[in-house]
């Protein structure tokens, strides 16, 4: 670890509790490394975490932090960001978390386009449970609940943030650490909700099952299916099955909700 | 600190050399380091520990460091 990226951490809590090769750690660094680079207060910014392997990230992060219930990270940081607009708030939460539990919640903070930063940690499976599939499972994959492979199609997230009303989306990999760090910068930056979605690898509850080998096989399985949008256009549709698009999905412009609230209290205010 | 730091390719520009530095009681021994490390490093060792095993071979890249989920490798750049 970088010596000046060390104050962001509870040192006292390291090493993590994430498995041997697990991506979360690198995705934690990222955004350690992002928030290094906008120089935000830590005594002004809100870790909030649901349940979950992901989730556990706000323990080891020294910022104000909330480890809520489960899928309800959302919830409770629609209430701090409306409580207090002036505080940073970054939600972390995994890929069953936030589309399953609090699949609600997430359409929602999206629709309102709350200043959020949310990275949802996408690893396709619930790890910290016993490797069940989740919304986010790849169709025919195998997870404990699915020996002889997934029946249902998961959820593309980012399609459903941006039919929902999210203003900023992107995705990165584990993989591509610096597009993920610029993607939380430019999420942070963008005044609404941002949705950053990360596929990580999980090693042993996924990876075990679907024979992908060992972690550092999963990163390069992230490098070889992760392509641009340039060249995703460029790819036929056999070459097209198995690949996602990274780097910023979609952006637009939209009122956001603390700031058309501050507007009303104002109006009644009479000023 | 003169650099010494040979490339395979002249072209490629030189980075700082560094000095890989493993805090063993983090480490997961993943293997993720040695396996994206291209000058080959690192390398196990006794009881799978993850060892500086070639460290005149240091580019100073940082992917190591980059991908460690366990932030359990430390790059100390010399200054020149």
């Amino acid at each position: 670890m970088l010596p000046e990226i060390e104050q962001y951490f509870r040192l006292e809590k390291l090493p993590h509790m994430w498995c041997p090769g697990c991506g979360n750690g690198i995705v934690l660094h990222c955004l350690v490394k992002a928030i290094d680079k906008l120089c935000l207060d830590q005594d002004r910014t809100v870790m909030v975490s649901g349940i979950g392997c992901a989730a556990r990230a706000s323990g080891y992060l020294d910022f104000d932090t909330l480890h809520t219930t489960h899928g309800r990270a959302l919830a409770f940081a629609t209430g701090v960001k409306f409580a207090k607009p002036e505080l940073n708030v970054f939600v972390l939460t995994g890929d069953g978390d936030c589309t399953a539990i609090g699949g609600n919640h997430f359409i929602h903070a999206a629709r309102r386009n709350i200043n959020l930063t949310t990275i949802v940690f996408n690893n396709n499976i619930y790890g910290m449970t016993g490797g069940q599939y989740s919304p986010m499972t790849p169709n025919a994959c195998r997870a404990t609940t699915s020996p002889y492979g997934n029946l249902e199609r998961p959820f593309n997230l980012a399609e459903l943030a941006i039919a929902a009303g999210a203003t900023f989306v992107g995705r990165a990999t584990t993989y591509h650490t610096k597009q993920l760090t610029d993607l939380i910068i430019e999420g942070y930056k963008n005044n609404g909700f941002s949705l950053i979605e990360v596929v990580t690898h999980c090693p042993t509850s996924f990876g075990r099952h679907n024979k992908m080998g060992s972690p550092a096989d999963m990163l390069k399985w992230q490098r070889d299916h992760g392509v641009t949008a340039m060249r995703y256009e460029n790819l036929s549709p056999e070459e097209r099955s198995d690949k996602f698009i990274v780097g910023v999905l979609h952006r637009c412009e939209a009122p956001e909700y603390t700031a058309e609230y501050q507007k009303l209290q104002e109006k009644f205010r009479g000023r | 600190m003169g650099c010494n730091i040979v490339t395979d390719l002249s072209s490629v520009p030189r980075l700082r050399p560094a000095a890989v530095v493993i805090n063993q009681a983090w480490c997961k021994k993943c293997g993720i380091c040695i396996a994206f490390c291209n000058k080959g490093v690192l390398a196990f060792g006794e009881g799978n520990r993850v060892e500086v095993a070639q460290p005149e071979n240091c580019v100073g890249c940082g992917l190591c460091e980059n991908f460690c989920p366990d932030y359990a490798i430390n790059l100390e750049v010399a200054d020149q």
